[in-house]
């Protein structure tokens, strides 16, 4: 998938330039909970939503170090970036072409989530980390990742979901 | 203003300053999320975000000064992306609160959701590009 950015037309600072990119990693997520249904609510790790299931976490949120076995369904994107329902195919050809985004993912921080417990996967919106570029354009500081869940989420944190009934 | 009370990295050496950004990406999400379910509910348009419309030139669009921005304080902010109905009467913004929170501050509130009709909360440049005004 094409590095997007949606980012302010000029950006006072890198901070309005990450939230663009959030809000517009926020409506994917909702977005592709919308096109299939049984999704659950979406569990935010600042806090601010189910701050009762992170009070004694004690734990690190990121998306697994070790993606060698990681498959990942990601949703299809329009030209202007908004996905539809459609999926790419889980062919050898579409994996392959995902390992350099999986390897640049690996262990990058969670920063919200929804479940889907009939299917056992999760859709995660993962922080994209920092390039280098100093006005932060053409860059992807976020994005959606959707898969079976023991592909896409920590054991621990699968671990967190099943006593929540999250998973 | 409260820490996050979970922490967002595996790194517990993590900087500073990539934790107060993946604070910013994770409030930006949660305000995408909530513009998107206001979509949902009216059956409104999809979502337009402000760099499909202005070019890096032109000038940033700002919420306008009514009184309905002005009662949520949320006038002359930078919008990052909205919804509207196709008559006007229903729209949504996302607004940065970026220039509004003080340094040292947890930026938990940098972004805010505002309701109102299109006229309230939308400029004129982008009910212009719209075709509302």
């Amino acid at each position: 998938m094409k590095p997007t950015s949606y980012l302010l037309p000029k950006p006072a600072d890198a901070g309005q330039a990450s939230l663009a990119n959030g809000v517009f990693c926020g409506d994917i997520l909702r977005v592709y909970a919308d096109a299939m249904g049984g999704w659950s609510d979406v569990i935010w790790f600042t806090g601010t939503i189910f701050p009762e299931y992170l009070d004694d976490l004690g734990m690190d949120v990121g998306f697994p170090m070790d993606t060698t076995q990681a498959v990942v369904v990601t949703p299809h994107a329009t030209p202007h970036g908004i996905p539809g329902p459609e999926t790419f195919p889980l062919t050898p050809e579409f994996l392959e072409s995902n390992e350099e985004k999986l390897d640049r993912m690996a262990g990058r921080s969670i920063l919200a989530m929804s479940t889907n417990k009939r299917q056992g996967w999760a859709a995660v919106v993962v922080d994209g980390g920092i390039d280098g570029d100093a006005d932060h354009r053409d860059t992807q500081e976020c994005e959606v990742i959707v898969g079976p869940a023991e592909d896409v989420l920590t054991p621990e944190l699968i671990d967190h979901l099943r006593r929540w009934n999250q998973l | 203003m409260t820490l996050p009370r979970a922490r967002l990295s595996k790194n517990d050496d993590i900087p500073p300053e990539l934790f107060t950004r993946q604070e910013i990406l994770a409030n930006g999400a949660a305000c995408g999320h909530r513009l998107r379910t206001i979509s949902t509910v009216y059956g409104m348009n999809p979502v337009k975000y402000a760099s499909e419309y202005f070019d890096p030139d032109d000038e940033q669009p700002k919420a306008p000064i009514t009184e309905a921005t002005m009662f949520y304080g949320v006038d002359d902010l930078p919008i990052l992306a909205w919804v509207v109905n196709d008559t006007g009467g229903l729209a949504a913004i996302v607004v940065d609160l970026v220039e509004r929170i003080k340094e040292g501050e947890s930026p938990y509130t940098n972004c805010r959701v505002v309701q109102g009709t299109a006229g309230e909360v939308l400029p004129r440049e982008i009910l212009e590009k719209m075709g509302l005004s």
